[in-house]
C-alpha cells in the first residue's frame, strides 16, 4: 500500500532549462513521484507554509534547492526551512552551479542535508538525479508524517 | 748853636734811626734770604712739581691719545656693528618675509597634501569598487556566464540522448562539436575564476613550512605523477610567510607543467630546491622536459597564452599566469630558464 504513495518532490530553481533537465532526469528514475516545480525564493516558501496559490500543497518528501533565485534566496528559503519545527526533517539537497566554499560552508551551516554541484556534462547531471533518488528516496529511511 | 745842637742831636737820632733801619733792613735781608731760600725751595719743589705735573700730563696726553684712537677705533666698531646691525635687520626682515612666503607655500602645500589625500582616498575607493566589480565579474563567470553554457551543452545532449537513432553521424558530429565547445568555454571559465580569486579570495599570510606545501602538492598530483613515472625529489626547504593554499597550488601548476611537458624518450625527473639570497627565499622547480624557447619567455606567464595546440598539450594557458598572480602577491618574481630538448628551471623568490 504505501508504495503507492508518490513521493513528494519539490524542486526550487529558477531556472526553466535545468528544471525541465531535472525533471527528465527524475521521468527516467525507478521512484514514482510527484515533482512540483517553483521558480523562486518566495513562491518556495508559500508552497512550504501553504500560502496564497499553494494553499493545497502536498508537504514535500524531498526538497532540491538552487541558491541563486530571485526574490528570496536560497539560502534564506534554508534557513526558514529549517526553523520550522515542522518542516525540518525534511532533507534538504542544495543542487547548485556555485563552487563557492563559503556558499559550502554557509549552506552547512544552516543545515542543509547535503551540497551538490551541478555537473556541466548531462550523463553526470542525470548520474547525480539517479545517486539522489537511490540514497534519499531508496536507501535512507525519513520520518514518517 | 741851637740850631747846631739841635741839628746834632737830629742827626744822632737821625743816625739811630738809620742804624735801626739797617738793622732791621738786615733784619729784614736774613729774612728775605732765608724766605728767599725758602721759596726758592718751594720753587724748585714747585717747578718739580710742574715737571712732574707735565710729565703727568704728557703721559696722560699720550694716554688721551691711545684713549681716542681706541674711541675712535671703537666708534668706527659701533658704526660697523650698526650697519652690519642695519643688513642683519634687512636680512631678518627678509627672512621674515620668507618665512611667511615659506609658511604660505606650506599651507598651500598642505591644502594640496589634502587634496593629494583626498584624491588618494578617492583612488582607494575606486580601487575597492574596481576589486568588487571584479568580484562581480567572479561571480557572473562562475554563474551566470555558466548556466546558459549547460543549457547548450545538455540539450544539445539531450538531442543526442533521445534522438540518435534518428540523426545521422554529420549530425551526430555536430552535436559533438557543440557540446565539446562548451565545455572547453567552462573550463575557460572556472580558470579565470581562478586567476580572479587570487586576489578577491585569498587569505592573510602564516607561517607555514614549504615542504610540508610542496608535498601536499604532491600528494595531489598522485595520479598524474604515477600514469607518468614521475621522480620528484627536492632538498631542504624553509619555513617562509605565505598563503599556504595558494603557494600549493604554485607548486602543484609547475609539478603539473613539468609532467605534462616531458619528453616522449624520457621518464620525467623533478627536482625542487631553495636557496637564500639576500632578504628572500629563491625556490626552483628543474625538469628535464621539452623545454621553451627563450622567444617566448614574455608569453608564457600572459592569461590563456599557450605554446602549444591543446591537441598535443591539452589546457587552458592560465597556470602560469595564475603562478605569475601569486608570486607578485606575496612581494616575490617568477621567471625560468630553459634550454630545447634538456628542461627547464622555474625560479620563484618570496621575501625571508
Amino acid at each position: 500500500m504505501e508504495n503507492l504513495k508518490l513521493v513528494e518532490i519539490l524542486l526550487i530553481e529558477d531556472n526553466p532549462g535545468d528544471a525541465r533537465l531535472t525533471q527528465e532526469a527524475l521521468k527516467d528514475g525507478k521512484v514514482k513521484n510527484n515533482l512540483h516545480i517553483v521558480y523562486d525564493g518566495e513562491e518556495a516558501t508559500d508552497f512550504l507554509f501553504k500560502r496564497n496559490q499553494h494553499k493545497n500543497a502536498p508537504r514535500p518528501d524531498l526538497i532540491l534547492l538552487d541558491l541563486n533565485l530571485p526574490k528570496k534566496n536560497g539560502q534564506e528559503v534554508l534557513a526558514e526551512i529549517k526553523a520550522d519545527e515542522s518542516l525540518r526533517s525534511i532533507p534538504v539537497i542544495i543542487l547548485t552551479i556555485s563552487k563557492q566554499e563559503q556558499d559550502i560552508i554557509r549552506s552547512y551551516n544552516l543545515h542543509a542535508n547535503c551540497f551538490i554541484i551541478k555537473p556541466i556534462d548531462l550523463n553526470q547531471f542525470f548520474e547525480v538525479i539517479k545517486s539522489i533518488e537511490d540514497f534519499w528516496l531508496t536507501l535512507v529511511k525519513l520520518p514518517r508524517l | 748853636m741851637d740850631k747846631q745842637d739841635k741839628t746834632k742831636e737830629e742827626l744822632q737820632k737821625e743816625l739811630t734811626e738809620l742804624q735801626k733801619e739797617y738793622y732791621y733792613f738786615n733784619a729784614i735781608k736774613d729774612i728775605d734770604t732765608a724766605k728767599r731760600i725758602q721759596l726758592e725751595q718751594e720753587l724748585a719743589a714747585a717747578h718739580q712739581e710742574i715737571a712732574f705735573q707735565n710729565e703727568e700730563k704728557g703721559k696722560r696726553a699720550a694716554e688721551l691719545i691711545l684713549a681716542n684712537l681706541q674711541l675712535k677705533f671703537e666708534t668706527e666698531e659701533k658704526a660697523k656693528r650698526a650697519a652690519e646691525l642695519v643688513i642683519a635687520n634687512i636680512e631678518l626682515v627678509f627672512q621674515n618675509e620668507e618665512k611667511e612666503k615659506r609658511a604660505a607655500e606650506l599651507i598651500i602645500a598642505n591644502k594640496e597634501l589634502a587634496f593629494q589625500n583626498g584624491e588618494k582616498v578617492k583612488r582607494a575607493q575606486e580601487l575597492e569598487n574596481a576589486n568588487r566589480d571584479l568580484e562581480q565579474f567572479a561571480y557572473v563567470a562562475s554563474h551566470d556566464l555558466q548556466e546558459p553554457l549547460r543549457m547548450i551543452s545538455s540539450y544539445t545532449q539531450m538531442l543526442e540522448r533521445k534522438y540518435k537513432d534518428k540523426l545521422d553521424q554529420d549530425a551526430n558530429d555536430y552535436i559533438h562539436f557543440v557540446v565539446d565547445g562548451a565545455i572547453r568555454m567552462q573550463k575557460l571559465l572556472v580558470n579565470l575564476l581562478d586567476f580572479s580569486r587570487v586576489s578577491t579570495h585569498s587569505k592573510t599570510f602564516e607561517q607555514v613550512d614549504t615542504k610540508t606545501i610542496a608535498g601536499q602538492a604532491v600528494s595531489n598530483l598522485q595520479q598524474l605523477i604515477r600514469e607518468n613515472t614521475a621522480l620528484i625529489t627536492n632538498d631542504d626547504m624553509p619555513v617562509i610567510q605565505a598563503d599556504e593554499m595558494q603557494i600549493i597550488q604554485v607548486f602543484q601548476n609547475l609539478i603539473e607543467n613539468a609532467i605534462k611537458f616531458k619528453k616522449k624518450t624520457e621518464l620525467p625527473k623533478i627536482h625542487i630546491t631553495c636557496t637564500k639570497q639576500h632578504e628572500m627565499y629563491q625556490f626552483s622547480v628543474a625538469d628535464n622536459g621539452i623545454g621553451i624557447e627563450m622567444q617566448y619567455h614574455d608569453r608564457v606567464f600572459i592569461v590563456f597564452q599557450r605554446l602549444h595546440s591543446a591537441k598535443d598539450y591539452p589546457g587552458t594557458g592560465i597556470g602560469l599566469s595564475i603562478c605569475k598572480r601569486i608570486i607578485e602577491r606575496h612581494g616575490g618574481t617568477i621567471w625560468f630558464e630553459s634550454t630545447v630538448n634538456q628542461g627547464t628551471t622555474f625560479y620563484f623568490t618570496i621575501p625571508v
